[in-house]
């Protein structure tokens, strides 16, 4: 075969190899794409069952990713659990709306119910083979461990709680805390990290503690674009509401 | 991030891509400002490109139709990736926001205003 040829041939293969990567690299993105639409989705089912705001995810997401970047996660992790911390109360879906919705006054057996919500959303995903989900799992199961082994559903301590789910404890205690529930009112900012201040070594992680005092400006930043959005569609609502 | 900005009959047409976070969102924000400052009213932001968005960004998003209504002005939005248009549903923006699938068919409604 003639010297030109075979280069002419050989650019032709390298371009179909361009392409055929090409191709590969968008179908890849697309799939990720929806799989990152399903999981938002899917936390939202959960959410409808709760009664949140909407934010309240968005929040979890944006206060677990802020402290995993600060604790230097890897950019994998870091999205892993961007994504996986959104689901972390699915296991809400098989709590009876009976007993989640009631406002107060809950019984030590209802209380016990609730609590099964952690080991339920891990029975969702038991057996999955995506590190995403498996990272869901261990949020959904391990984010109401407490540092100093109170917690549930195992009781475990310290550093036997897989960071994730120390991270997505703390993100998520926080939120409760400076959201408005039916029965109180929202705590303030400052007074909120405060609290979380003074929870270092009992129900936190010392260590994520420390990353999220040491970001407490940016944790602002997203608690107060979330309270705009928030602001926002209740302003919006109500004007939809007049005009019919 | 990447904003591209170009302007169509007295349309601001905001192309962006790549991820609008607590990071990148200042340059947004300051494409929004020259926007305002040049009292253009009709905004139409592309997300074909957009990765993700966090509350820093949707909020500057409330920040750019806040704004646009004091001059009646209004912003549009299409281009949006499933995963974007599942953040907005999560938040409920996607029941206020105009949103549209294709940046023909947002341009076409624009012309009603």
């Amino acid at each position: 075969m003639a010297t030109k040829e075979r280069k002419s041939r050989f650019f032709e293969y390298e371009e179909r190899i361009r392409k055929s990567y090409l191709e590969l690299k968008k179908a890849y993105a697309e799939v990720q794409d929806s799989y990152a639409e399903m999981v938002f989705r899917l936390a939202l089912v959960a959410e409808y069952k709760d009664d949140s705001t909407g934010t309240h995810l968005v929040r979890i997401a944006d206060y677990s990713t802020e402290i995993a970047r600060a604790m230097n996660l890897s950019a994998k992790d870091v999205n892993y659990l961007k994504y996986a911390s959104v689901m972390h109360d699915i296991g809400k879906l098989v709590v009876p709306d009976a007993i989640l919705k009631k406002p107060s006054g809950l019984t030590p057996e209802e209380r016990e119910v609730i609590k099964k919500h952690a080991a339920l959303g891990a029975d969702i995903f038991k057996g999955s083979r995506s590190p995403l989900l498996k990272v869901a799992k261990l949020i959904a199961l391990t984010h109401h461990e407490r540092y100093d082994g109170t917690g549930y559903p195992n009781g475990l301590k310290g550093k036997d709680i897989p960071l994730f789910g120390r991270i997505v404890a703390l993100a998520d205690v926080f939120d409760a805390l400076t959201s408005e529930r039916p029965y109180k009112e929202a705590y303030g900012f400052d007074e909120a990290v405060e609290m979380i201040r003074v929870e270092s070594g009992k129900h936190f992680d010392p260590e994520v503690v420390k990353v999220f005092l040491k970001r407490k400006n940016k944790i602002r930043e997203i608690w107060q674009a979330t309270k705009d959005i928030d602001a926002f569609v209740k302003d919006k609502a109500n004007e939809q509401r007049i005009e019919n | 991030m990447q904003i591209k900005l170009k302007d169509r009959d007295g349309m601001a047409i905001c192309r962006i891509s790549g991820e609008i976070t607590i990071d990148t969102v200042l340059e947004l924000k300051k494409t929004f400002k020259n926007i305002i400052d040049n009292k253009t009213r009709k905004v139409l932001l592309d997300f074909r490109g957009v990765d993700y968005i966090d509350s820093s960004g949707l909020a500057s998003l409330i920040d750019l139709s806040r704004n646009l209504k004091v001059t009646q002005g209004i912003v549009f939005m299409s281009e949006l990736s499933p995963k974007i248009s599942s953040i907005f549903s999560i938040t409920k923006l996607d029941k206020i926001f105009r949103i549209f699938d294709t940046e023909e068919e947002a341009l076409k409604n624009f012309y009603g205003y």
